[in-house]
């Protein structure tokens, strides 16, 4: 059978399986790209929108209206960082980190938390009451609240 | 002889008795087995905590410590040596947060200074005050020999929201855009322009409200400060007159283009009880694309109590620059500057210095910053003996 699978022609295999390729490599990116989920604890109720998360995510906004200390978590790394930089802070990686370095020296202000994945992320934001992070949308889960969504 | 029983009454009375003693003690192991899963998952999150603050360095009980060191080789065509090499600054950051209290503070170390109290140092003056004080100055300003130590900041704050924050202690003067950030790991060039640090005092003691105020995208920001005499340097431990210094300054950042920030400064009070200062600022910063457009202007008007003589001072410069990725060796910057500096006593059109630059600035990476310009300097008729002249300044820059 895997014989008689083999030995289709080539011509007709050839064309489907780029096709194939190209809805599944279509799918992944669209699938992902701008597919954030921006979260908070199930005990903040504050509406975010994308001017706020920009101003929580550079510190300029670092007290929530209930007089607690924002607490803005990152990922470290990967592809939901660097589009969550882009879109809403409107910087590259080298810019945000000359960003932080100009912060640390004249307000001695740190970039915020970070953590290597989303589920830490979403576990620390459903724990720590004034937090906010962001994670992949498919990651999302009744454990947290969803304040705003990245397209 | 019968078949053994492997379940003999015996056994099957215990295996009974067993099952009723677990089946009772099941809600308890369950009470039990929820506390530890919920032991287990506060410990996970402490952790968590602990490893992301010990990973940037953000844990509240630590001291922050960085810095930045830079060196600098400085080519001027009429000062009559082949070029110099600077050690130039040697800076330390101290800082420490606990809850909304934040304290921070720079040391700065210029030239590689070396103090040495038991003898005597060309670059270094005592004074001695009322009560016996003996304080050394190192470092007097101009001079070929300067050298400095200095504690340029030194500040506790509390924030309390947004909209306020009190902080007390030494800062920087909030005006203009340079002061505030005169780094050499964030400035893209060597130099600092004259404008930005011989009109508006640089620093001061005293106390200060800042905060910021969100509409939207339009963030406003404010600074209100109440300082000691605002004309004397060394005015940190005792302010030596009734004369105070109150100032402020205001910005706003809209949200159009990639940066479009613009502030207005003030500053007024009197100086050692002989004469009245009134300072005034403007500033603005734009950025379209790899595009910036930075520029300050500042205006002093100084009035000599017992004489009523008049000193007006202004200052402005005007920097275009374009930054661009060098594929993936870091960024590359291209910046022109030209300033203009006037410190006439009598109207605007003596004593005036002219400073066009040229720069390149690469970083390969965000905390080290390679320099160098050109400079084509009319000097003001205070710099005696000087006439046009060039430079040339190249320096590196480390922060860490």
């Amino acid at each position: 059978m895997i014989k008689n699978i083999l030995s289709v022609n080539r011509s007709i295999l050839k064309p489907k399986v780029v096709l194939f390729a190209a809805i599944f490599t279509l799918v992944v990116s669209v699938a992902y790209a701008g597919s954030i989920a921006v979260i908070v604890n199930k005990a903040n109720s504050e509406a975010i929108d994308k001017a706020k998360l920009n101003q929580i995510f550079t510190k300029e906004y670092r007290v929530w209206g209930n007089g607690k200390d924002v607490v803005p978590i990152d990922l470290k790394s990967g592809e939901a960082y660097v589009s969550f930089i882009k879109t809403v802070i409107g910087k590259t990686e080298n810019q945000v980190k000359s960003y932080w370095i100009q912060q640390k020296i004249t307000k001695n202000l740190k970039e915020p938390l970070s953590f290597t994945n989303a589920a830490k992320v979403k576990s620390f934001v459903s724990k720590i009451e004034n937090s906010i992070g962001y994670i992949p949308k498919g990651d999302v889960d009744d454990s947290v609240r969803v304040a705003f969504e990245i397209d | 002889m019968g078949k053994k029983r492997f379940f003999g009454k015996g056994k099957v009375l215990s295996l009974i008795a067993g099952a009723m003693l677990l089946f009772t003690q099941a809600p308890v192991f369950a009470d039990q087995v929820s506390d530890l899963k919920k032991e287990i998952d506060d410990l996970s999150t402490r952790i968590m905590i602990v490893e992301a603050e010990s990973s940037d360095g953000s844990s509240a009980q630590t001291i922050d410590l960085q810095g930045y060191y830079d060196f600098t080789y400085v080519d001027e065509s009429n000062a009559g040596v082949n070029g110099t090499f600077r050690q130039h600054h040697l800076s330390i950051f101290v800082g420490a947060t606990r809850n909304k209290f934040k304290m921070f503070s720079e040391i700065e170390f210029e030239f590689g200074p070396k103090l040495d109290l038991e003898g005597t140092s060309t670059t270094s003056t005592q004074t001695t005050d009322s009560a016996g004080d003996h304080t050394h100055t190192i470092g007097e300003n101009g001079g070929t020999n300067k050298v400095e130590i200095l504690v340029e900041t030194a500040w506790l704050e509390y924030v309390y929201k947004n909209w306020l924050a009190i902080r007390t202690g030494k800062h920087l003067t909030p005006y203009g855009w340079w002061n505030g950030n005169h780094y050499p790991i964030l400035a893209l060039t060597t130099s600092r322009p004259d404008a930005s640090k011989r009109i508006f005092p640089t620093g001061s003691t005293g106390i200060q409200l800042y905060g910021s105020a969100f509409f939207g995208g339009l963030k406003t920001a404010y600074n209100l400060y109440y300082v000691n005499d605002i004309d004397n340097d060394a005015t940190n431990k005792w302010d030596a007159d009734n004369n105070k210094g109150v100032g402020g300054r205001l910005a706003f950042s809209l949200p159009i283009l990639n940066k479009f920030d613009i502030g207005f400064s003030a500053l007024g009070g009197r100086s050692n009880n002989t004469t009245d200062n009134q300072y005034w600022g403007f500033d603005e910063i734009i950025q379209v694309g790899p595009f910036e457009l930075l520029s300050e202007f500042a205006y002093n008007d100084q009035r000599n109590l017992s004489s009523g003589v008049r000193l007006y001072q202004k200052g402005y410069y005007v920097q275009p620059s374009v930054t661009v990725p060098a594929a993936s060796y870091g960024d590359v910057s291209f910046v022109y500057r030209y300033e203009y500096l006037n410190l006439s006593s009598i109207g605007f059109n003596s004593r005036d210095k002219t400073v066009h630059t040229f720069g390149l600035a690469f970083k390969p990476r965000p905390d080290v910053a390679l320099k160098a310009e050109h400079n084509l300097v009319r000097p003001d008729s205070t710099s005696t003996g000087k006439h046009k002249y060039t430079d040339t300044q190249l320096s590196v820059t480390i922060y860490f």
